[in-house]
């Protein structure tokens, strides 16, 4: 009888209940057959679109969706497809001058030009990404559980895919969680083109390119060691540390130094460009640590979120991430501002250019690419939430994210002190998420 | 006869609302004394509006007293909502056809030295406490129930 | 890394005295107090950053919440 009543009502706890409220619902007949619901019944899905925009330069829109169910025995299965296309121009690494530059597409059957006093872009960088993950969580014992993860990810000249093994056990009557995490990653990169020679000089289109094998190999294994404490009532915080290593290919093959006059700082005269522009080379190894904490307080009806981790490398990068996010509940929706600091010392092997006296001497490795730089980024957003009548949730994220770097290093040359160098980059993000 | 039938309509319209008066409203004690079930299944489950396998416990639990009502179960839920009005929000929507009993400071859950929500504590015919267990998973139903047919079973019969 | 195995041993010593009772965790069973209450977006920034950035990761996993079964 109280069965016939609860429907209107069960449409809004379903999103909590769907395997309980489900066999309900229907139930008619006793015995286990009323506890067994359906397999593709009880899923909560996501699905979201997100749209990021660099003002001049690349952009990106991002569909996903992502769906998990909770069965009888309490363990769970996440699955979650993610489609990526990108458009649009991204900087190659050589710098400005005061003249006009050109390049040779990756493909070597193409070129492109940069007018004086602009950032060089390639633009040929229009790629489609497509990416399936899993996990899948059960318990062994009531206080402890295990993680397994796996992921692929596909784009027109990367392919990559990845197992994680994640094991969770609490303490204290659950007031504290520890977890051990591993995983392992392992990429093939098929640059187009081919993968270029370290530090060999980019050839005009129609002569011999120095380009090497057609593929690279990657591998990733990382592990991950975290605390979750439960402070009081309101309080929560997290301690993670991380460790990872990675050896194989991790030159970026569209990205060049740009050879510059000692004296004048023009771009020196190339074999068969007017420009001499030595291809990317970094070292075969990567480690990185990372120190991980978070703190989570519930402030009356609200919460603040407030993060920071620290990561160091042996390429010589070090970095500092502050992020800080307010949730502002009320009744039915809610909305949350957002900020988030960073900034990064760049790699030992980083320069903006070098000069024609130090080709040679500037040892093996070599980047001029912008994310290995001394930079900073700051973001700004706001995000909204809501339910609608059905009970579903909606959200709308907003976010502003400025990167900047050294505009006027010290090593600048000559005209090189006329220009910005660093490829100052603004973003636009947007993203909108359904959840039923 | 005219006055048979009115009375048969009559007792047919309390028997109806009776019904239906008993799923709205919530049978809230005033004290608990386990030594007021005697001879009784006491099956004492804590739980809590915020909980999430509370919720999904509820159906069991109404669905466990009404099938053993008549042979002696008697289902207590111990809320620990700080607020009872709270849990009596909760209540509106997923109803509990059992007693109910606020302990809003957690004495009884400090009493029973609670380590998880939900908690059961079931307790034979002669009061003592028989059988507990943590937590709540749907997929251990029969096994819960079991537990309480074979205290039932030793019940003095009526 | 003896340093970051010291730290925890004293984390997890020190750990063993706070925390609440089991039927305290109603404001940490809040979604807004999940260590994760958006996991979309926080996949979506992860990989923004990682591509613009030299950093990434380090983020890790769950605990607190309802702390239920």
């Amino acid at each position: 009888m109280q069965l016939n009543n609860k429907k209107s009502t069960h449409a809004n706890i379903s999103q909590l209940l769907k395997t309980a409220t489900g066999c309900l619902l229907g139930a008619t007949s006793v015995v286990q057959s009323e506890e067994n619901t359906a397999f593709w019944t009880g899923w909560e899905t996501d699905v979201a679109v997100l749209g990021y925009s660099e003002i001049e330069r690349v952009s990106a829109i991002e569909p996903a969706i992502s769906t998990r169910k909770t069965f009888d025995d309490d363990s769970v299965l996440g699955l979650k497809l993610v489609l990526d296309s990108l458009t649009g121009a991204s900087p190659n690494g050589a710098s400005q001058t005061n003249q006009v530059q050109t390049f040779t597409r990756p493909s070597g059957s193409g070129n492109y030009q940069t007018k004086p006093s602009e950032t060089p872009l390639d633009d040929t960088f229009h790629d489609t990404r497509v990416s399936i993950s899993a996990n899948y969580e059960h318990g062994l014992g009531r206080l402890n559980k295990m993680i397994w993860g796996a992921n692929v990810s596909k784009e027109f000249d990367f392919f990559s895919t990845g197992l994680s093994a994640t094991y969770l056990h609490d303490f204290n009557n659950r007031n504290t969680r520890l977890s051990v995490g591993l995983g392992g990653e392992f990429d093939i990169i098929t640059p187009q083109g081919g993968a270029p020679i370290p530090l060999a000089q980019m050839q005009a289109v129609g002569e011999s390119q120095p380009k090497g094998e057609s593929a690279d190999e990657r591998y990733l294994s990382e592990m991950l060691v975290g605390a979750t404490q439960v402070i009081n009532r309101k309080t929560i915080m997290v301690f993670n540390y991380g460790f990872g290593q990675s050896s194989g290919y991790h030159n970026d093959p569209y990205k060049v130094t740009s050879v510059v006059d000692n004296i004048t700082g023009e771009i020196s005269p190339g074999d068969t460009l007017p420009g001499t522009y030595l291809y990317d080379s970094r070292p075969d190894k990567r480690n990185k640590h990372s120190f991980y904490s978070k703190v989570k307080h519930a402030l009356g009806r609200d919460s603040a979120d407030f993060s920071y981790r620290y990561m160091f490398d042996d390429w010589g990068v070090d970095s500092h991430t502050f992020n800080l996010t307010y949730r502002r509940n009320f009744d039915g929706w809610y909305i949350e501002p957002h900020a988030r600091y960073y900034m990064q010392s760049s790699a030992d092997f980083y320069r903006h250019s070098i000069t024609q006296s130090e080709v040679g001497t500037v040892g093996d490795y070599l980047t001029s690419d912008y994310r290995l730089a001394n930079l900073w980024g700051a973001t700004l957003g706001l995000k909204l939430g809501f339910k609608t009548a059905n009970g579903n949730k909606n959200s709308v994220r907003l976010e502003y994210y400025h990167q900047d770097g050294e505009k006027a290093p010290s090593d600048a040359v000559g005209v090189q002190k006329n220009y910005d160098l660093f490829p100052v980059m603004d973003a636009l993000i947007a993203q909108y998420t359904y959840s039923f | 006869m005219k006055r048979k039938l009115l009375r048969i309509c009559c007792y047919m319209v309390m028997f109806f609302s009776a019904h239906s008066y008993a799923g709205q409203q919530n049978q809230w004690l005033d004290t608990l004394d386990l030594k007021e079930y005697k001879n009784k299944v006491v099956y004492l489950d804590f739980w809590a509006s915020w909980c999430g396998p509370c919720r999904k416990s509820f159906p069991w639990l109404n669905k466990m007293q009404e099938k053993y009502k008549t042979r002696g179960l008697v289902v207590i839920g111990i809320n620990l909502d700080r607020d009872i009005k709270v849990a009596e929000q909760f209540l509106t929507k997923i109803p509990a056809q059992f007693l109910l009993f606020s302990d809003p400071t957690g004495a009884l859950g400090k009493e029973y030295k609670l380590q998880g929500m939900p908690s059961s504590y079931i307790f034979n015919g002669n009061g003592e406490l028989s059988d507990k267990h943590i937590g709540f998973t749907k997929s251990k139903v029969d096994e819960y129930e079991k537990n309480i047919v074979k205290l039932l079973n030793q019940l003095d019969k009526p | 890394m003896k340093t970051v195995t010291l730290l925890f041993a004293l984390l997890l010593s020190g750990c063993s005295s706070m925390g609440v009772e089991p039927w305290q965790r109603d404001v940490l069973a809040r979604e807004d107090m999940a260590v994760d209450n958006a996991p979309l977006d926080s996949a979506f920034n992860d990989h923004i950053y990682f591509s613009k950035e030299a950093s990434s990761g380090g983020r890790g996993f769950s605990g607190g919440g309802c702390g239920c079964n």
